[in-house]
């Protein structure tokens, strides 16, 4: 039987809610001081209104929806779910104030690309936004890669059952420390350090490469967010490209497998254990990966005769497949290169890179590693017991930072998960051609976009239809949750219809 | 006394005068010319970024006209500078000598309108010069228009939105305040 919600839900949803609207209001005083160091006036305006909006309805929903009930397994996946709705709602308030979005929509696409670090972007004429409304921008990707239930364990609720319950609603199962507010914790502590450390080099490498410290400090800063944080936005409209460096991609490169990397895995090798990375299932699958979808992108740039040189070849096709691979999205070419110069076969590769994605507990998207490892062993685990001895009973195993015995639920779950990332694949695709695009850019489009990639062959843009813009929100905001929260979200609103 | 011109001349004068004139709005009507209309006597037949990108095979090699506002950085490397050009289709890089570049005064930013300048060189799909950019190795820039700094008013309105939810935030701590004093007696 289903039972129908009660007021006291209700009132336990809207009162987390309330305080993931505060962190919100909170991260908004950072632009704003930049805003007001820079002297833009108008985008300072901007972030007050919108900062001022936030603790209105954040404190509303403290003081009307006040409780000191423990959240339950399902309110906390509500919880969750809708958090990111209403994050990508009130991040896009700013934006929309800054008058480089066409309308509400387009903002709120904005911002859902950037907390879940997809990266397509439909802002206009970036060469002329303000410093504020571009960090902005890219401060919704560092927020989102970090996870948005990691910023409300951080600073507004202790650890306890409720914490670790929206913690495993964001589609994190792994605790670094034994609670999830240390973990929480630690996660931005990381974060801060290779913030600092990867804003320096890139901003380095800015100056030497002819642009002013200071700007450099501030497009590093940007570059790094969406590159650790696997986003994709870049300051400027031709995103990597705009710099016309060898040097800079590389930066960006190293920073980009970084972030596709499992936070364990980084802690792991942090505490010493550095042996971890050539034995983890995780980083082992993401090599095989690599190299299977790069012979792809190689053969078929070299059968196209596009890069005719090595260097080209790498500069080119090797950085787009990296993109693709750790979900991150940056572009040393055009949108439309894909299309009127990539051929199906390396576009095939990019395809089937981003499907895959990164790791597990990064904030990289896609199917990810720890699954491919999974269902790749379970394949494996069913063709040898067809071959064996009916009575031979074999124990599938696999080293993911200590040994492990692979159980049934596991290969079910990842199985599972496959199947629902390929489901909403091919949604979004259907979508797409039902617009009038073909099928390779509607698979390439959706794909990007339910994986959180943010590569783009074109089909993104304000002029696109309006439900394409809607599909594409809801594939980032599925993709970035893994199906879990926004399913209970589903039975949440079943249960308001047919609930006794 | 200057012989006159001969009946059947003017006659071939005019007739060409009239096919040229008919080609010249056909090619404007169908694209050929790959400009943007409202072309003077003596301009250059302009191709946006957009085309260039999307014709990228077809260009390739072949000497363009570009005219654009330049925007961000004026990035050097050794003898040459990158300028980036932004038209309303999209945003190429154009790699120029870099004593021509210092030509360039305003680049387009949230404070300045960058220069308006039409560069004219050799487009390459993947220039061999900087490992596969495709991008104008331009040979000359001329400025159309000198760019300006940018005066942003600060709305009214916002002014007053600001302050309206600054007093409902104020009311909402006051009785939030009172909520709580109410509950720890």
């Amino acid at each position: 039987m289903i039972l129908r919600p009660q007021f006291s839900d209700f009132k336990v949803i809207g009162y987390y809610l309330g305080k993931m609207i505060l962190g919100m209001a909170l991260f908004m005083l950072i632009p704003m001081v930049v805003s007001l160091a820079a002297w833009e006036l108008n985008p300072l305006f901007d972030f007050l209104i919108s900062f001022f909006f936030c603790l209105t309805l954040g404190i509303s929903l403290q003081i009307f929806c006040y409780t000191t009930k423990e959240l339950k397994w399902s309110q906390g996946m509500i919880v969750v779910s809708f958090s990111w709705v209403v994050a990508a709602v009130f991040g896009a308030a700013p934006l929309f104030l800054s008058g480089h979005f066409n309308s509400y929509l387009d903002a709120v696409f904005e911002a859902m690309s950037g907390l879940t670090t997809t990266g397509l972007t439909l802002a206009q004429d970036l060469a002329h936004m303000s410093y504020g409304h571009n960090l902005w921008r890219h401060m919704l990707a560092f927020i989102g890669g970090q996870g948005i239930v990691v910023v409300l364990l951080t600073f507004f609720v202790r650890g306890g059952s409720g914490a670790f319950r929206l913690y495993v609603g964001e589609g994190r199962d792994e605790r670094l420390l034994p609670d999830v507010h240390r973990t929480s914790q630690f996660i931005w502590a990381v974060s801060i350090i290779y913030l600092v450390l990867g804003s320096l080099a890139l901003a380095l490498v800015a100056f030497f490469d002819g642009m002013p410290f200071l700007k450099g400090l501030f497009h590093g800063a940007c570059i790094f967010m969406a590159a650790f944080d696997t986003a994709g936005f870049a300051p400027q409209q031709q995103n990597i490209l705009y710099y016309h460096s060898f040097a800079f991609e590389i930066v960006t490169m190293i920073i980009m497998v970084l972030g596709a990397l499992n936070f364990k895995l980084h802690y792991t090798i942090w505490s010493g254990d550095r042996k971890e990375i050539w034995r983890n299932i995780e980083t082992i699958s993401l090599v095989v990966a690599m190299v299977f979808t790069f012979s792809l992108v190689a053969v078929g740039l070299t059968k196209a005769n596009v890069y005719p040189t090595a260097l080209m070849l790498f500069r080119k096709g090797f950085y787009q497949l990296l993109s693709a691979q750790t979900t991150t999205g940056f572009q040393t070419i055009y949108s439309s290169q894909f299309m009127t110069e990539w051929n199906h076969l390396s576009l095939a590769g990019i395809i089937l890179a981003m499907a895959l994605g990164g790791c597990i507990c990064s904030t990289a998207g896609g199917i990810k590693m720890l699954r491919i490892g999974i269902v790749s062993k379970t394949f494996v685990a069913d063709v040898r017991r067809y071959i064996s001895a009916e009575l031979t009973v074999s124990v599938e195993k696999m080293h993911h930072i200590k040994n492990l015995v692979l159980t049934d639920a596991q290969m079910r779950s990842a199985c599972l998960i496959t199947i629902a990332y390929i489901v909403i694949f091919l949604w979004g695709a259907s979508i797409g051609m039902l617009c009038g695009y073909p099928f390779v850019e509607s698979l390439f489009e959706s794909t990007s976009a339910a994986a959180n990639v943010g590569l783009s062959c074109g089909i993104t843009a304000p002029s696109m239809p309006v439900i394409l813009k809607v599909t594409y929100i809801i594939q980032m905001w599925a993709g970035r949750l893994e199906f879990v929260s926004v399913f209970v979200l589903l039975g949440f609103v079943l249960a308001l219809i047919k609930g006794k | 006394m200057a012989a006159e011109v001969p009946r059947w001349v003017k006659m071939f004068l005019v007739l060409a005068g009239l096919v040229h004139c008919i080609s010249f709005a056909f090619a404007q009507g169908t694209g050929k010319m790959a400009g943007r209309g409202g072309l003077s006597a003596g301009e250059p037949a302009y191709v946006t970024t957009q085309e260039l990108i999307d014709h990228a095979d077809k260009f390739d090699g072949r000497k363009v006209f570009l005219k654009g506002e330049a925007i961000g950085d004026v990035l050097p490397r050794g003898q040459w500078s990158w300028v980036n050009i932004q038209d309303d289709s999209n945003v190429i890089g154009v790699l120029l000598p870099r004593g021509i570049a210092e030509q360039i005064v305003f680049n387009g930013d949230y404070n300045n309108r960058g220069d308006v300048l039409e560069a004219s060189g050799i487009f390459f799909r993947a220039d061999p010069l900087t490992a596969g950019e495709l991008c104008v190795r331009a040979q000359g820039i001329k400025i159309l228009k000198r760019g300006y700094m940018t005066f942003h008013v600060l709305h009214p309105e916002k002014i007053k939105i600001a302050l309206l939810f600054v007093s409902m935030v104020i009311c909402l701590g006051a009785l939030r305040l009172i909520i709580k004093k109410k509950a720890d007696y």
